[in-house]
C-alpha cells in the first residue's frame, strides 16, 4: 500500500482544527458552568472587612454597627448565653430584604456558632428588654423597611465555658457576599 | 495485509473500551453520593461538619421512658437497638439530621420515630462546636438485621457529597434486655 499525499492546505486545517479543539472545549465549559461558577462566587463568604469598635460599615443595602455583646447568663453546665445586639439603617431596601441573614459568632480558631432561642427567664429579666420585642437579624430584613429606617437586632448565643471573650460576630448577606463584616468588640 | 489488521484490531479495542465505559462508569448520583468516613465502634470519626463516636449498643423487647410529664412503654414485634453515642459540630453550628442501622442484608432502617419526647434523643436538637451532645438513637429492627449492621450517620437523609460516618457495629450482641428504662440508662 501507498501512503496518500496530504496537501499543506489540509495539513493546515487538520492544525488549526486541532488547536481550535481544546479552545471549544474551553468555551463550552464556561457557557455551562458560568452560572454555576457566579452562584459559587456569591454564596461564599471570601473576603472579610474588619469593622473597628464603634463604627459602622455598609454590607447588603444597610451600614452594620455592633452595639454589644453580653454575657447575660451561664447554664447549670458552665454553658454562656450571650446576647448580640446591633443596629442597622437602611440605605438599599430592596437588597436589605433578601434572605436569608447570617449572623455567627466567630472564634479565633474558625469555630462559629449560631444564633440559638434563648428561654425568656434568660433575657426578659433585663431591663431594656421588659415588654419590647426585638427583632432577630432574619425578622428584621423580612420587615421590608423602608430607607433611612434605624433598625435595632437582637441574636441569642450559646456558647462554651471560657468562650465568651474569644468571639466576634461576623454578618454575612446574600446581597454582600462574598464580603462579610467581622466586628470588633468595644474595650 | 499487516495494515488491514492493524485498522480492525484498533476497531475491536475501542469497541471494547466503548463497552467497558458504558457498563463500568458510575452514574451521576453514585458520582455525587455520599462520601464515606468508616470507622469502628469507640472510634471517633470527624468529618467535614461533625464528629460522631458510637460507644455502646443495647437491645430491648420494650422501652419505657417519660415524655411531657407521662410514662410511656413501647414494644415491639421485632427489638428496639439503642446505639448509645456522641455528636459535635465542627467548626460551625450544623443539624445532623439522620442516623440509618443498615443490616448486614442491605435494609436501612430510619431512626424510630415512636420516642418522641423522650430523654437525650440525639438528632432532635442542633449541634453546636465544643458543646458534644451524648445520648442514643433508637431503632427498631427485625431480630434478622442485628448482626453484622453499620450505623449510617449523616447530616441529611441522602447525603450528597457530603459526608457519611459508617460505623461497624459488633457482629455479635447480648440477647435483648426484656425491658430498659430510659430514664435509668446510663449514658457515660
Amino acid at each position: 500500500m501507498s501512503e496518500a499525499v496530504v496537501s499543506p492546505s489540509v495539513l493546515r486545517m487538520r492544525r488549526i482544527s486541532l488547536w481550535a479543539l481544546p479552545m471549544a472545549l474551553a468555551l463550552g465549559i464556561v457557557l455551562q458552568s458560568h452560572e454555576n461558577a457566579w452562584e459559587w462566587w456569591r454564596s461564599r463568604e471570601l473576603f472579610a472587612r474588619e469593622v473597628p469598635a464603634s463604627t459602622a460599615a455598609s454590607l447588603g443595602g444597610a451600614d452594620w454597627k455592633l452595639m454589644g455583646l453580653r454575657r447575660v447568663a451561664e447554664r447549670a453546665d458552665g454553658r454562656a448565653v450571650m446576647l448580640l445586639d446591633m443596629e442597622a439603617v437602611v440605605r438599599d431596601p430592596e437588597a436589605f430584604a433578601v434572605l436569608p441573614c447570617r449572623l455567627v459568632l466567630e472564634a479565633p480558631d474558625g469555630r462559629r456558632w449560631s444564633p440559638q432561642f434563648l428561654t425568656p427567664s434568660e433575657v426578659n429579666r433585663l431591663p431594656e428588654r421588659r415588654g419590647r420585642t426585638i427583632p432577630t437579624c432574619t425578622q428584621a430584613l423580612a420587615s421590608k423597611p423602608t430607607a433611612g429606617v434605624t433598625l435595632r437586632v437582637s441574636e441569642g448565643f450559646v456558647l462554651p465555658a471560657g468562650m465568651d471573650r474569644q468571639v466576634r460576630p461576623v454578618l454575612s448577606l446574600p446581597a454582600g457576599r462574598p464580603h462579610y463584616l467581622r466586628f470588633e468588640i468595644p474595650g | 495485509m499487516s495494515g488491514a489488521f492493524a485498522k480492525l484490531g484498533a476497531l475491536v479495542l475501542a469497541a471494547v473500551l466503548l463497552v467497558g465505559m458504558q457498563r463500568y462508569t458510575p452514574g451521576y448520583a453514585e458520582i455525587t453520593g455520599p462520601i464515606p468516613l468508616t470507622g469502628k465502634i469507640g472510634e471517633t470519626l470527624t468529618g467535614r461538619t461533625f464528629s460522631v463516636r458510637a460507644d455502646k449498643v443495647l437491645l430491648a423487647e420494650r422501652l419505657r421512658f417519660k415524655a411531657y410529664g407521662r410514662e410511656v412503654e413501647r414494644d415491639t414485634g421485632g427489638v428496639f437497638a439503642l446505639v448509645i453515642a456522641a455528636l459535635e459540630a465542627q467548626p460551625a453550628s450544623v443539624n445532623v439530621g439522620s442516623a440509618i442501622w443498615r443490616s448486614a442484608q442491605g435494609a436501612r432502617f430510619v431512626a424510630s420515630p415512636r420516642f418522641q419526647g423522650a430523654p437525650r434523643l440525639l438528632g432532635t436538637d442542633r449541634l453546636e462546636p465544643g458543646l458534644p451532645q451524648r445520648g442514643l438513637v433508637i431503632f427498631e429492627i427485625p431480630r434478622e438485621s442485628v448482626a453484622g449492621a453499620t450505623l449510617l450517620v449523616a447530616a441529611s437523609r441522602w447525603p450528597r457529597l457530603d459526608t457519611q460516618a459508617e460505623i461497624a457495629l459488633p457482629a455479635t450482641l447480648d440477647t435483648p434486655a426484656p425491658l430498659i428504662d430510659l430514664s435509668e440508662l446510663a449514658y457515660e
